[in-house]
């Protein structure tokens, strides 16, 4: 599947519905789960991903496969500018995804332990949450409707962060 | 946008990355959503969490009302909630793990905690010890009687002052757990100034929660980042310090 520098070691992940996808040593790295595993030599056969989805997967990989491509901040202190609001751009673009595949990527980033990731999709749904009143936060979180505060207490609450609704 | 039809669920543990990320004023307002949130919003651990992730440092000051501002923009002077009347003039005494507390020189019973992250304050007459009453403990070795003899700064549960040992400026410590005296090395200057000595001009403070010495004129910190190591002392400057618009009557804090 990778045409990229043949002399790479190869990684093989299956997905929930058994997809597979083989991809650069150095794009698994990415994922700090991963990288112990190989570390631990226990990435030598397939590893599967039970909980993943190869739609999140297939997004996940094409995350990693930018992210290890782009140069690393600590590697250079004077890595160009370019490539850095290249990666933005990037990252900008990625976030561009329904509500429920952010939450499939995000648990699986969670899972595969990718740091910039994990963020990534936090600040995004950060971004989009912000705006909102707490009755939309209710629906767009899935608020248990018997974790509600009562009349009083909201009243209370609000009147105690009465600053920040102005 | 289409993409808010959808509903998601994300556990607890997640979440708190999530409302890490959000301004101050929606923190506030999102503590109305539910029991959970409002507790989880409330919490000591998330204003920790939550200062780590903004990570800025800020400049407190007052100048007809409380005012903060970031290091690294002096553009971006926010008012603070005004706690304190208008006629009024505030001094402002010190801080400890993002709490500010400030006295009002007009009614001097009238004392006031501002929680720089929340814009949360109390405000308060007197303050009542415990036990009411006072304990005396062991004799100080150093002069505190010197400079503006400012209240100790509480850093990693020692107090500090900028104190006298004989002819020398020392940054003195008292142990709060075992009630000892002992003393912190302080910054190698180089060709700058000595800091310490010049005691009109320099203020001991607690940025986060390390110590530091700030020189107002110059709009330089010195950070020590590792406690009691003489080499940790860190040089931060304030770009634009003397653009702040601080009334001549200087009373700020660094938090």
């Amino acid at each position: 599947m990778s045409t990229s520098s043949s002399s790479s070691k190869k990684i093989v992940l299956k997905s929930a519905d058994n997809e597979t996808f083989e991809i650069d040593e150095i794009v698994a790295l990415e994922s700090q789960a991963i990288k112990n595993m190989i570390e631990d030599e226990c990435a030598d056969n397939v590893i599967p991903l039970g909980n993943i989805d190869s739609k999140t997967l297939s997004k996940i990989i094409e995350y990693c496969k930018k992210h290890a491509e782009s140069p690393k901040k600590d590697d250079n202190a004077d890595i160009d500018e370019k490539a850095v609001e290249d990666l933005k751009s990037f990252d900008a673009e990625f976030a561009k995804v329904d509500m429920p595949l952010i939450q499939d990527i995000l648990m699986a980033a969670n899972f595969l332990n990718i740091d910039n990731l994990i963020g990534l999709m936090c600040r995004t749904i950060a971004d989009r949450i912000k705006g909102k009143t707490p009755e939309e936060i209710r629906k767009i979180l899935n608020i248990n409707k018997n974790d509600l505060l009562s009349p009083e207490q909201e009243a209370k609450a609000r009147e105690e962060n009465s600053w920040a609704f102005d | 946008m289409t993409c808010e039809k959808g509903s998601i669920t994300i556990p607890q543990d997640i979440i708190i990355h999530i409302l890490c990320r959000l301004p101050v004023k929606f923190v506030g307002r999102f503590r109305c959503v539910s029991k959970e949130w409002l507790c989880l919003l409330s919490e000591p651990e998330f204003i920790k969490t939550y200062q780590k992730t903004h990570n800025r440092n800020h400049f407190i000051f007052y100048s007809g009302s409380l005012y903060s501002v970031p290091f690294d923009n002096h553009e971006a002077v926010s008012t603070l909630t005004k706690p304190l009347s208008d006629k009024n003039n505030a001094y402002i005494y010190g801080s400890c793990n993002g709490l500010v507390l400030a006295y009002d020189l007009h009614d001097a019973q009238t004392f006031v905690i501002l929680n720089q992250t929340t814009r949360e304050y109390v405000q308060f007459l007197n303050v009542s010890l415990r036990s009411n009453t006072w304990r005396r403990v062991s004799d100080s070795p150093y002069e505190h009687f010197y400079g503006d003899a400012s209240s100790g700064v509480f850093v990693n549960g020692l107090l500090h002052w900028v104190a006298r040992k004989g002819s020398d400026v020392v940054l003195a410590a008292f142990s709060l757990a075992d009630e000892k005296f002992s003393e912190v090395p302080s910054p190698v200057f180089y060709n700058d100034v000595n800091t310490l000595s010049d005691n009109v001009h320099c203020k001991l403070v607690a940025l986060g929660e390390k110590l530091a010495i700030f020189h107002e004129v110059k709009g330089v910190v010195w950070l020590m980042n590792e406690y009691r190591v003489k080499e940790s002392w860190t040089k931060i400057v304030l770009c634009g310090f003397n653009k702040i618009p601080m009334s001549k009557f200087k009373t700020y804090i660094l938090i």
